[in-house]
């Protein structure tokens, strides 16, 4: 088998990592992901991180190493023995063995804090939502599915964020597309709109035929080694669906996998569906897909090649 | 950036006495420097499931030895790993927990030679092989006294993995460089004085006990066949003999003095502690191999299998033609 393709998807607690993910799972197919959490890596349950005044942000509450020990045999196809961190109380479970699947999906907090890490990833995505979006993400979520109450919360935050920004908001700088859902003009919370910045790390569809057509909904700002991409939360129907298609045509080999839908999202109950979701996606999932495609035909991927192509880039890139 | 840990394997079946040979090693080389990893930890199913499926755990399919391959190159490599926990006490698993390589770590467990890509970690591999009928004892003894089943419960279980035993667990002595096995003499049967039967094969550089043979009840002998040697440790050597032969052994371990302080051969039979000369004897046997392979490691070498080819001109200063006679 060739080796399986790995997706990093790293942001703060409640930046959106899991819907973001859910989406892509749907249509590359669960049999065929791993989803590997890195809260799984904490070193203290909920208990020990109390007494040592440790927030989960903290390197020194993961194991780190260990993270980048156990992709790397995901990378070369190695099954690992994977720790469990349960959620619901806290707790660690007995760790569980995880074979590698064609495609691997890393979600977490510190998916890009070492070097070693860095080089496992195929795609690298960061999830970097205005900060008062975030929290009210958060609230949300952690009153509803993970028994806070609103003022736990919020002083749970407060208390992360110096974590926050020395050791999660620094990690955007790796990121080949970084991904902010902010809410437009319409103040909706259901139609957000997603900024997007596309680095030269990795060869982007070129979308300018889509924003050059005039419209609103798509546009396109060429800065240095990256690119600007707004996409309206209420972008016309006909304008996204070009665009989807513009992108599909690139995938033509995969077509077999448009039979789901992407864009879906659960507010509450109630399942919704973005358009600008839906384009996010699908611009992550043209990565997963040609990195497949590339390496199945003995190439060595995507970013190798980006790499490779910019060798004479001054040092400390990465510093 | 610190040397490469030195790695022992004792491996045998349950109850062979493992836990006895690996704790005077461990006192003596310092509990701060062992990392001691035992595999049972890496059971694929809780004692329940076992039961539900009808495995033993001595079956390959019973655990993950890949994840076992796995972390052994890690801790060779000096890495750490995040070890899984198996309960003997209630036999599930629990959560993993962190460890880092000792200056020596010690594997010990069922099937840590299974695999080809197993072997090449160790630096020293240790088989345990008492006579059947001494381990089924030895195994009665411990399951009844501290793991709580009953006689009949333990006879039961060994005759049930009696069949993996064979096909799993003995055929992995064909891969030890020391083959071990403690007996009781025939004339006395006398339970803290076992004889061990040592053979010693050639791919480590045994130390020489020729000049110790003693043709005598209570003497050492050696019997040499293709490949390896076969040592008779008597458990009623006379102690001056059991003494000029440690003498002799640390001799060659000169730069390694300050590891004589603790005591070897200590056992315990229920709650009293013993000392055996044949189980000091075989624990600085393979003692001495650890200490070696340090020796040769510090130096720059690749430790001291095979003779130690890779490590040697890092320790001989001596002209070349030296290396020509055996």
């Amino acid at each position: 088998m060739p080796r399986p393709i790995i997706l990093g998807v790293v942001g703060d607690s409640a930046a959106g990592k899991t819907t973001m993910t859910r989406g892509l799972v749907r249509i590359l197919g669960e049999e065929q992901v791993t989803a590997v959490s890195t809260d799984d890596y904490h070193r203290y349950d909920r208990k020990q991180r109390a007494e040592h005044k440790i927030t989960p942000l903290h390197p020194d509450c993961n194991y780190v190493d260990i993270m980048s020990q156990h992709l790397g045999h995901l990378r070369a196809g190695e099954p690992i023995l994977k720790p469990v961190y349960v959620h619901a109380d806290g707790t660690f479970g007995p760790p569980v063995y995880v074979d590698p699947k064609p495609f691997t999906i890393v979600e977490g907090l510190l998916g890009y804090h070492s070097e070693a890490l860095l080089d496992v990833y195929d795609v690298r995505v960061y999830l970097a939502p205005p900060e008062d979006v975030r929290r009210r993400w958060k609230v949300k979520r952690d009153t509803s599915r993970r028994g806070y109450t609103t003022d736990e919360v919020l002083r749970e935050l407060d208390k992360r964020e110096p974590d926050s920004a020395q050791f999660i908001r620094p990690q955007e700088r790796y990121a080949d597309v970084v991904v902010s859902f902010r809410e437009g003009a319409g103040n909706d919370p259901v139609a957000l709109d997603a900024e997007l910045l596309l680095r030269d790390t990795l060869p982007h569809p070129d979308l300018s035929p889509v924003s050059a057509s005039g419209e609103r909904g798509v546009t396109v700002e060429d800065r240095e080694s990256e690119l600007l991409v707004k996409i309206a939360g209420d972008i016309a129907p006909e304008q996204a669906s070009e665009i989807e298609e513009a992108i599909w045509e690139k995938l033509h080999f995969a077509s077999h996998l448009r039979s789901e839908r992407l864009g879906q999202f659960v507010v509450g109950n109630d399942l919704q569906r973005s358009a600008s979701l839906a384009l996010v996606q699908l611009l992550i999932l043209y990565h997963l897909v040609t990195a497949k495609a590339a390496i199945a035909l003995g190439g060595v991927g995507p970013r190798a090649e980006a790499e490779e192509a910019t060798e004479s880039e001054p040092a400390g890139v990465r510093s | 950036m610190s040397p490469r840990p030195v790695i022992l394997g004792v491996v045998g079946d349950s109850a062979a006495g493992k836990t006895t040979i690996t704790r005077g090693l461990v006192r003596a080389l310092g509990e701060d420097h062992v990392a001691h990893i035992c595999t049972d930890d890496y059971h694929r199913y809780d004692r329940q499931r076992r039961a539900e499926l009808g495995i033993t755990p001595l079956h390959p399919d019973c655990n993950h030895l890949d994840i076992l391959a796995q972390h052994l190159a890690h801790l060779r490599r000096g890495e750490p790993v995040l070890k899984p926990v198996y309960r003997h006490i209630d036999g599930t698993f629990a959560p993993a927990v962190y460890v880092r390589p000792g200056r020596f770590t010690v594997i010990e467990g069922l099937l840590g030679y299974s695999l080809p890509e197993m072997l090449d970690i160790y630096d020293v591999r240790v088989y345990l092989n008492p006579p059947e009928d001494l381990r089924r004892r030895w195994k009665v003894q411990r399951d009844c006294s501290r793991r709580g089943y009953t006689t009949d419960q333990v006879l039961a279980e060994l005759d049930r993995r009696e069949p993996d035993s064979e096909a799993f667990i003995r055929p992995q002595r064909r891969n030890a460089d020391m083959l071990i096995s403690f007996k009781p003499d025939e004339a006395d049967k006398d339970p803290t004085h076992l004889d061990a039967e040592l053979t010693l094969r050639d791919d480590l550089p045994h130390p020489d006990l020729t000049p110790f043979v003693q043709d005598r009840e209570d003497g050492l002998t050696l019997r040499e066949r293709d490949g390896e040697r076969l040592v008779c440790i008597p458990g009623k050597m006379n102690p001056d003999h059991a003494a000029a032969i440690e003498e002799a052994i640390w001799e060659r371990m000169h730069f390694a003095t300050h590891l004589r302080a603790r005591r070897l051969g200590e056992f315990t039979i229920g709650t009293e502690l013993y000392r055996s000369e044949s189980l000091a004897l075989v624990q600085l046997l393979i003692l001495y191999h650890l200490v070696t392979a340090t020796a040769a490691i510090a130096l720059g070498g690749d430790g001291v299998r095979n003779g130690g080819r890779a490590g040697q001109p890092a320790l001989l200063a001596a002209p070349v033609a030296s290396v020509d006679g055996p």
